[in-house]
This record gives structure tokens, C-alpha cells and sequence, in this order.
């Protein structure tokens, strides 16, 4: 039984579609040849999740390099709305502008995401930077997000919707209620994001990505701010995003030349 | 195009008749004489592959031993691929052992 636990728990490695076309015959094979001890239990079990990260991997590639950029700037979009309204939040600004921010980001976590974008740029120039008398550094740092959103309104991600998705919106609330000052909280959430997005860039680089992108923003900002209370912060963005494009450009790049396992 | 080693022993091992994915793995190794080790991960990815250009076929689904199974069988695009690696290595072996043979006999002498 706890064998047989061992094998479904690898078997999660790969994508839900192959589980379940050949999950049970790989999960057999695999209590075959690993009835002889139990290392060969362990050595199949581990490549078994070798072979379905490898299978994620060649899923991913197989969506093209373009079609991957295209979906970070959109999981981007949504990294910034939540931490647009984590900081709408905690800085207790106009309610509307909470109630408009959480419309967007749950518009865009179940799959409306054409709509989360127009409503984003719509919100930008309303509460935004973009709505005031800004100097240039400022409109600097919303730079990235309006790429981002651009791509999203021209090419959204391919997939299902989902409301189930709102779900995220409960960690955002935990952390907005957690934390009473969220410049201070961001980059820590960002970085939890970006291990993730570290965890999953053997198979998917879009998270660190979009995570790389996010840390591009924050440095922008800190870069804007006077030192020295900027520059704790501009360090650890320029540090994290330099370091996660690099990364991340790897997988990518491989992706363009082996798009089969 | 060249096949390695697990992709040719795992083929080979259908020539005989179709077998489902451990008493592939078996058969592959002992016909490579214990050098060919199959694991689940590799094999079916393997077989992933195969069945996407036809090499083999895959049959329904049975239960054997409480474990469900399913057998593969080689096509006639899969045998010819596997005659084609046959007669290519077969030749590279000929060709180096024969250089190989007519060297050490020079040296010998």
C-alpha cells in the first residue's frame, strides 16, 4: 500500500492529461520493477518524476517561445495587481480604488484576462502615476507594467476559466492584513514568487519570468526614491531580477532548440 | 536516423510479439547482455515517442496480476527503422574490427 503511495505521489510529476491516458500502466511497471528492494523502488520512483518533468517540459516547448513570453507578461500583470492591492490596502487609499483593484485582479485570476487588462490601464491612469503630475522617474516605473498589460490586451493566455482561482485572492487579503506597511512586506512576497518560479524553471520558465519583470519594476521605483531608503531595495531588485532573466533565458533558449524529450 | 542504444533495445525487444512496458524493459536487457537498464521514467517516454511516429502501436488496456497492462507492437515502419540501425551498426562494427584485425596484424609482424 504505502508502495503504491510512493508511485501516485511520482507519478504527479506529470501533466494531468498523460496520468491519466497511461497513469495506471506506469504506476504497475513501476511496483514490478521495484518489488526487488526497496532502492529500486526509489530509483524508479525518482524516474518517474524525471520523466514527467521532462514531459511538462516538452508540453511547455511545445507553445512556442513567443506564446511563453507572452503568458509571463500576463502572469506578470497578475503579480502586479496583487501587490497593487496589497499596497492599496495597507496604505488605506480611496475604497473604490480597492474595490476596482480586486475586480480586476479577480477578472484576471479566473480568465477574463483582456478584460483585467483594459480595466489595469483604465485603473493606471485613474489611480496611477499616469492620472497626475508626475516626473519622468515616476512614470518610469510603470513602464514595465503597461508592456506587460499591452501584451495581455493583444495576446492573453490560453486557458480555461476557472473561478476556483479566486482563491488567491485570500493570501493577498492575509498578507494585506498582516502586514500594516506594504512597501516594507512586497519584496519578501515577490521573493517567495520567485522561489517558486525558481522551483518550477526546469519545466516552465514563465513564473520567473514574470517574476523578473516584477523585480525590474521595483528596482525602477527604488531607483526613484531617495537614498538611503531606496537602496536596500535596489540592490536586492537589481540583484533578483538580473539574476532570474539570466536564469530563466536558459530554459527558454533551450526550449527554441530541443522541443522534444 | 540513428537510434541509441535504449530507444534500439527497446524496440527490439517487440520483434518477438507484442509485450507491455516491464516485459519490455526485461527484454531490452538481456538482449543488450545487462547493458541496457530500462526504467519506468525512460521507457514510456520512449514509447511516447515511438507511438507519436508510428513505430509502435499500442493495444487496450488489461488488467493482469491486479496491475493493469497494456502491450505494444512493433509496425512494419518500426521494423524497418530497427533493420536499417541493425544493418548500419553491423556495418560500423565491420569496419573497425577489420581495420582493428588488419592493424595488429602489421603490428605483429
Amino acid at each position: 500500500m504505502i508502495r503504491e503511495r510512493i508511485g501516485q505521489a511520482a507519478l504527479r510529476a506529470y501533466p494531468p492529461a498523460v496520468r491519466q491516458a497511461r497513469g495506471l500502466e506506469m504506476l504497475g511497471m513501476l511496483l514490478d520493477a521495484g518489488e526487488q528492494s526497496n532502492l529500486a523502488l526509489v530509483r524508479e520512483s525518482g524516474s518517474l518524476v524525471l520523466g514527467g518533468l521532462r514531459e511538462r517540459r516538452s508540453l511547455t516547448a511545445r507553445a512556442g517561445r513567443r506564446r511563453l513570453v507572452a503568458d509571463a507578461c500576463c502572469q506578470a500583470v497578475i503579480i502586479f495587481l496583487m501587490l497593487w492591492l496589497v499596497s492599496a490596502l495597507n496604505t488605506q487609499q480611496l475604497l473604490v480604488q480597492e474595490v476596482v483593484l480586486a475586480g480586476i485582479l479577480a477578472c484576471a485570476l479566473i480568465g477574463y484576462e483582456r478584460i483585467a487588462a483594459l480595466g489595469g490601464l483604465a485603473a493606471l491612469i485613474a489611480f496611477g502615476p499616469l492620472g497626475q503630475h508626475s516626473q519622468l522617474v515616476e512614470l518610469a516605473r510603470v513602464l514595465v507594467p503597461i508592456a506587460c498589460l499591452l501584451v495581455m490586451v493583444r495576446a492573453p493566455q490560453r486557458r480555461p476559466r476557472d473561478p476556483r482561482q479566486l482563491l488567491w485572492l485570500l493570501p493577498v487579503c492575509a498578507f494585506a492584513a498582516l502586514h500594516d506597511h506594504a512597501y516594507v512586506g512586497l519584496p519578501e512576497v515577490l521573493a517567495v514568487m520567485s522561489a517558486g518560479g525558481l522551483l518550477r524553471l526546469f519545466h516552465d520558465p514563465r513564473l520567473a519570468i514574470a517574476c523578473s519583470l516584477v523585480w525590474t519594476t521595483l528596482l525602477l521605483a527604488a531607483a526613484g526614491r531617495p537614498a538611503p531608503a531606496g537602496l536596500g531595495l535596489l540592490d536586492v531588485a537589481a540583484v533578483a531580477a538580473g539574476l532570474l532573466l539570466t536564469i530563466s533565458a536558459g530554459p527558454l533558449w533551450m526550449m527554441r532548440h530541443r522541443t522534444t524529450p | 536516423m540513428e537510434l541509441r542504444p535504449p530507444s534500439y533495445f527497446a524496440l527490439a525487444a517487440l520483434i518477438d510479439g507484442p509485450l507491455h512496458g516491464y516485459a519490455i524493459a526485461r527484454r531490452a536487457r538481456e538482449l543488450s547482455g545487462g547493458r541496457v537498464r530500462l526504467s519506468t521514467g525512460t521507457l514510456y517516454a520512449l514509447l511516447e515517442r515511438a507511438l507519436s511516429e508510428s513505430l509502435v502501436i499500442a493495444g487496450e488496456p488489461y488488467l493482469q496480476g491486479g496491475r493493469q497492462r497494456r502491450d505494444y507492437t512493433l509496425t512494419p515502419a518500426g521494423r524497418a527503422l530497427l533493420a536499417d540501425e541493425a544493418a548500419r551498426l553491423e556495418h560500423a562494427a565491420k569496419a573497425v574490427s577489420g581495420r582493428l584485425r588488419a592493424t595488429s596484424d602489421a603490428v605483429l609482424t
